[in-house]
């Protein structure tokens, strides 16, 4: 009873006060008699004015008087003054103090700048008083007080520390409530989090920089820079310094090394790209025959070193820049990466930071400025400038920077608005030198929305492009989810990679097969493909189900509304089809009908999500809106929709109505000459994919043609063939993937990727490896080293530095030593097809230029020979000269221990396509001069194995062939 | 070391010239390089030793068709072509004074410290021996 | 003990061990080409490899609560490489990248030939050996 009158009275008062600190108060319920006191304490306030040295005198408990420039006491604080010594001399003392500092030095207008312990020191035991009074937390009172009595400007470091602390746990918290972020289930990414280390630290990764410079070793480079006479490499010591870094001395030291690194990879490089030719010019002449000799060496390791030195400046350049861009597709873990990073390295590290979401900003893009003040202090502040000061001098007295993460760019609504806001924000921000930037953002939206951002701070900018795990660390995940959802299953092949590569589509997986809170492990045996159609619909059963199991333990009603559930999705799928807008269905226009169970589903969290947008009218509040979580979940149910709502219920003209609206245009080009580009719009790919399956599954042949001649049907269409079930898969479709691979590089390492996991052919009968060898085996040299080459090419080490590519690759030598371990392991006979698949790679070198396939070929010769007789055989009539070179070779190795079916033929064949090379797809001279020595031995092996034209055309070819020596050798090699 | 060209090889070589004052035994010849009998690495020198000495031939009965299809018909043609100058001067000389010459070819197929000696350049040389294999060919 | 995994590999070694006692160890004439040779090995597999256990003291020890969840989520190893790690906890553990250095071939001798790594297992341990009698 007391209690409640003690709520209503507060109540009162809070509002008469307009006090936060009252109104704190009266919410914590205190007791009326506790409130009496603290009443009367309140009362006698106004005397304990409190002064805000800026400019205005404030009383803490009544709105701030606004004041004219530095005139500092107004007539009735000074009353309050003059009341003042009789109660506590001291403030009077202080009022005096600072009213002179204040009056004769403008500039010195901040309060913590100046003699805060004894302000501290009298707060501090009225905090005490108070705390021992009404048994409030002491500490937070202390801040409470402190920023009361010395105007809103006012915060104690620590203060401020702890409430970033507290703001970042609490968005942890509601990202783990949602469970967007789940801790047991997050493996990290190694490169991208050590850059972030030193973005965000530079003051202790400043050592780690120096450690990892000390631990470079150059011996190698430099003992053959001794042999040949040229100067030592070295860079320890040579860079100036061992200082500690901090924000005075971080601009010329670290320019000054950078510049160092700089010239040091230059000179590597230099000595990396020298020509053989120039050699002269760069050692003594007595050296120059053994430089000749040996500068291969030299290449490589300055190459090698060349490498280690760029990783190391690369963490040079992450301490001294100011902003980070972390972009990836949806659901590959942008959020997660900066909860574990806000968790585990800033919190554990002490460094300050905020981190929110891109959408918490939105309903501020005015005054983003003003919004990051409400985020960064708990306080308020006459001026942006003020605020600022505070941080700057939190920030310098630990050495610090302050950092500001933004994440999810692409969640705001209005992404074209928003993206210029954000560009003057940052722009505004990155004046303080003191203040650093991580923004995370889809890569799409990055792209169309956001692409000002990168050319703009381009040079303060670090772009982290990919949160992609290795596969080592895709192992521990996949393991780790199976153990957290208590799954046991042996995923192999299309499964294995589908989901790996997409962790949102192992969480819906996991979701759906699994379950967190069961004591007994699922079983799900050997799993080599997902069928994303019957994933989703399982998905969504499981989901209603455990929706309807926990509300009916709950409430025990509500028997049957598994099909409300579903109408009220497609309710949602309807509206969104309707208004053809596929993202923020507002929750007024569902049907009141429908409103509980979506809201049931909202409070699931992984089907559909709330979000809160700007209404477009100016008098509109914010509005309520709907979205999926997952995209192509979205996708599935809205082609389910379309084919089971619309076009089997015979609406066929709404159905091709939609078709076709699943394009966008673009227009190209000048005024005079523009051209209108038509391409599939966002949902196409996912819709188009889904509804093709659909048909094909359900032998909808009718429904077929009416998508057929949708110009986003053959964007979609391999992507559909890849996932849809082998007995849907026509000969068409085979056609269509063949043809497919001439297109470009970005389509034939998809396709190489996709058949390489059907490469168990009892499965997948139709679409295999097979079908790749057949199109490998009609590919000339030229033709292969734009649509094969690229994709097992070896990039740079350091997976950093690795190139930026539009297209999927796959190292050769990662891939050998894939094929070595597991040759070594004794494969089974049915296994060991696989290894055909490195004939089509022999062409391909290594880092070193040799072929490592060739090497691994050999190993497999060596313990299956038989296999391997059938397998090179079977492949003679490939087009690449270079790889039936090897193909030759092998089998002419062979057949002095074993029989070769059609071996006569075979060569004759081979002399044949010698004979006739097309001299434009081929360097002819260079060609006979690998081939001669094959025909002769050949010739040698077996005297009647050519014909007597054969023979002719080898006698004439000796005359031709010259058996170079190096330095011919060499020349071509500079060729 | 490996030439690169369009076409990928895996079949380097070096050419080596071992020069000795008297006929060469494999021990002496492991002693050369610096390994004794006590050290770890032993069976892995042994090894390319044997191979070595299997493979390598005396000047003297040089064969045009053993690794050159024919492209040389006398050793010292072969020799002025494939090795430095220096080299080739070397040699001249030590045929003049009588000794030993021995001949042969390193490749990346090899026992793996044999294919070593063919990836890695070397030239030893002391009073008695003359060992150089920093030449490349296919 | 050197441990080879991939293009990666450990050497387990005493916190004292040192070029010389290597080259104690290979047994190679002063001055010949098989001390060349052992030296390069020797600059090959120490040349550019990370302390572990002093790069978590020095650097991770405020994240990770202790050594092996550094080793398992910060350098991604797995289960089998940390239980050899934590077994060997007074020695020194080198972590390299093969050739790293620059020494392409000596490191693909090394790497590619499992009784090469035996040999210089042989090496390390002898030097240990050497060690602990006196």
């Amino acid at each position: 009873m007391w209690i409640q009158i003690a709520i209503i009275i507060l109540g009162f008062l809070a509002s008469r006060y307009s006090n936060k600190f009252l109104d704190q108060l009266a919410k914590k319920s205190l007791s009326y008699n506790l409130f009496s006191k603290v009443k009367s304490w309140a009362k006698k306030l106004p005397s304990v004015a409190c002064l805000n040295p800026g400019s205005i005198f404030i009383n803490p408990f009544e709105p701030i008087q606004s004041c004219d420039g530095l005139s500092i006491i107004t007539i009735k604080q000074q009353i309050y003054r003059a009341k003042l010594p009789s109660q506590m001399d001291w403030f009077n003392a202080l009022i005096e103090r600072y009213k002179y500092i204040i009056e004769t030095n403008p500039d010195t207008q901040k309060f913590y700048k100046l003699d805060r312990p004894e302000a501290e020191q009298f707060l501090n035991s009225l905090a005490t008083n108070l705390h021992e009074t009404c048994l409030r937390d002491e500490k937070l009172l202390k801040t409470d007080l402190i920023s009361r009595f010395y105007g809103c400007n006012f915060i104690t470091h620590e203060a401020l520390e702890k409430h970033l602390i507290e703001f970042n746990k609490r968005q942890i918290a509601s990202h783990k409530k949602t469970a967007k972020y789940i801790p047991d289930i997050f493996v990290e990414n190694h490169d991208a989090k050590e850059i972030c280390r030193f973005f965000l630290y530079p003051r202790f990764f400043w050592g780690k920089f120096l450690w990892n410079i000390k631990k470079l070793n150059f011996s190698f480079l430099n003992h053959l820079l001794k042999l040949v006479g040229i100067d030592e490499f070295n860079i320890n010591g040579r860079l100036g310094t061992n200082d500690e870094y901090s924000f005075s001395n971080s601009g010329e030291t670290v320019d000054s090394i950078n510049k160092t690194l700089t010239d040091k990879v230059e000179c590597l490089e230099k000595l990396r790209n020298e020509k053989l030719d120039n050699l002269k010019t760069v050692v003594k002449p007595d050296r120059l025959e053994l430089a000749r000799e040996i500068w291969y060496h030299i290449r490589s390791a300055a190459y090698r070193n060349s490498c280690n030195l760029l990783e190391i400046q690369k963490q040079l350049d992450a301490i001294t820049k100011r902003l980070v861009l972390i972009t990836s597709r949806a659901g590959r873990g942008k959020t997660n990466f900066l909860c574990d990073l806000v968790d585990n390295v800033i919190a554990k590290r002490g460094i300050p930071a905020v981190f929110f979401n891109a959408k918490e900003m939105e309903h501020n893009s005015e005054n983003l400025i003003a919004f990051l003040h409400k985020k960064i202090l708990p306080i308020t502040f006459e001026t942006p400038q003020e605020c600022f000061d505070v941080i700057r001098a939190f920030c310098q007295k630990e050495n610090h920077y302050f950092t500001i993460i933004i994440d999810a760019l692409n969640e705001v609504n209005n992404t074209a608005l928003f993206s210029s806001k954000l560009e003057e924000f940052i722009s505004d921000l990155l004046k303080h030198d003191y203040i650093k930037i991580i923004l995370s953002c889809r890569t799409e939206y990055i792209e169309y929305r956001f692409n000002n951002l990168k050319s703009q701070f381009e040079g303060t900018l670090v772009s982290i492009e990919n949160l992609e795990l290795s596969d080592c660390d895709k192992d521990t995940m996949l393991e780790k989810y199976k153990i957290f959802f208590n799954i046991s299953a042996n995923f192999y092949g299309n499964a294995y990679y589908t989901l790996t590569g997409d962790p949102l589509m192992l969480r819906f997986y996991c979701e759906t097969y699994g379950d967190p809170s069961c004591d007994t492990v699922k079983d799900l045996g050997a799993v080599g493909h997902v069928d994303k159609t019957d994933l989703f619909h399982n998905y969504l059963d499981s989901k209603i189900e455990s929706i309807v199991l926990s509300d009916r333990q709950g409430s025990g009603v509500n028997v049957g509304f598994r099909k409300q559930f579903i109408d009220a999705l497609m309710n949602v799928i309807s509206s969104m089809i309707d208004n053809k807008c596929y993202g923020n269905v507002r929750i007024d226009n569902i049907d009141a009908a429908h409103l509980r169970s979506i809201n049931r589903l909202l409070r699931e969290g992984m089907l559909l999500r709330k979000d809160i947008i700007k209404g477009t009218n100016p008098l509109d509040d914010c509005l309520d809106v709907l979205n999926f979580t997952y995209d192509e979940f979205r996708d599935y149910l809205i082609a389910n929709y379309l084919i089971h709502e619309i076009w089997k219920k015979d609406q066929k003209d709404k159905f091709a109505e939609f078709v076709d609206s699943l394009v966008e245009t673009k227009e190209l080009g000048t005024v005079s000459e523009s051209r209108v580009v038509y391409y599939p719009s966002v949902i196409a790919e996912g819709v188009g994919r889904f509804i093709i399956q659909i048909a094909k599954q359900n032998k909808l042949d009718d429904l077929e043609s009416e998508y057929k001649t949708a110009i986003w049907y053959e964007q979609v269409r391999l992507d559909a063939i890849f996932t849809l079930d082998e007995n849907y898969i026509s000969e068409e479709d085979i056609h269509y993937v063949k043809d497919s691979f001439m297109s470009g590089v970005d389509v034939s390492s998809i396709i190489i990727w996709e058949l390489w996991h059907r490469k168990n052919s009892e499965q997948f009968t139709k679409l295999n490896m097979e079908i790749l060898y057949s199109v490998l085996r009609d590919l000339t040299a030229k033709q292969y080293s734009t649509l094969v080459n690229p994709v097992f090419e070896n990039y740079m080490s350091g997976r950093a530095y690795a190139r930026r590519k539009n297209h999927f690759t796959w190292e050769i030598d990662k891939l050998s030593r894939m094929f070595s371990n597991f040759l070594s392991k004794k494969p089974k006979q049915q296994d060991i097809k696989i290894f055909e698949f490195l004939i089509f790679l022999f062409s391909i070198p290594s880092r070193n230029y040799h072929s490592p396939a060739l090497d691994v070929y050999d190993e497999f010769i060596a313990d299956y020979p038989e296999v391997a007789i059938e397998q090179l055989v079977a492949n003679y009539k490939i087009k690449h000269l270079n790889i039936l070179l090897h193909i030759v070779k092998k089998l002419m190795k062979l057949k002095t221990k074993y029989d070769i079916p059609d071996f006569k033929e075979i060569v004759q064949y081979v002399i044949n396509k010698v004979i006739d090379v097309d001299e434009n797809e081929y360097n002819k001279e260079h060609l006979i001069r690998v081939y001669y020595p094959v025909f002769v031995e050949l010739n040698e092996l077996d005297d009647s194995i050519f014909t007597k034209e054969q023979k002719t055309f080898i006698d004439n070819l000796k005359s031709k062939v010259v058996i170079l020596d190096f330095k011919t050798l060499h020349s071509m090699d500079e060729a | 070391m490996k030439i690169r060209t369009d076409f990928v090889t895996n079949s380097s070589s070096t050419n080596f010239i071992i020069i000795s004052s008297e006929e060469l035994q494999q021990d002496q010849f492991a002693k050369f390089l610096g390994f004794t009998k006590k050290s770890p690495f032993w069976k892995h020198i042994e090894e390319a030793i044997y191979e070595l000495f299997r493979d390598m031939s005396e000047a003297g009965d040089f064969t045009s068709d053993r690794y050159y299809s024919n492209a040389y018909t006398e050793f010292e043609d072969f020799s002025k072509k494939t090795f430095s100058e220096e080299t080739y001067k070397k040699i001249l000389k030590a045929r003049k004074e009588g000794k030993k010459i021995y001949y042969g070819r390193f490749r990346s197929e090899d026992p793996k410290f044999l294919s070593f000696f063919c990836t890695d350049s070397i030239l030893i040389e002391n009073d008695d021996i003359y060992f150089d294999a920093i030449e490349c060919g296919w | 003990m050197l441990i080879s995994f991939g293009e990666t590999y450990l050497l387990v070694i005493d916190e004292k061990y040192s070029r010389e006692d290597f080259l104690d160890s290979f047994k190679a004439e002063s001055g010949s080409w098989g001390e060349f040779f052992a030296n390069r090995l020797f600059s090959c597999l120490f040349g550019n490899t990370t302390n572990l256990q002093e790069e978590y003291e020095l650097f991770y020890k405020e994240e990770y609560a202790d050594f092996s969840i550094f080793l398992e989520k910060y350098h991604g190893f797995n289960e089998e490489v940390i239980t050899i790690i934590t077994e060997h906890s007074g020695s020194m553990i080198l972590y390299g990248n093969y050739g790293s250095e620059g020494d392409y071939d000596t490191s693909q001798l090394i790497e590619y030939n499992e009784d090469v790594i035996e040999s210089i297992n042989e090496i390390l341990t002898q030097g240990a050996k050497d060690e602990n009698q006196n």
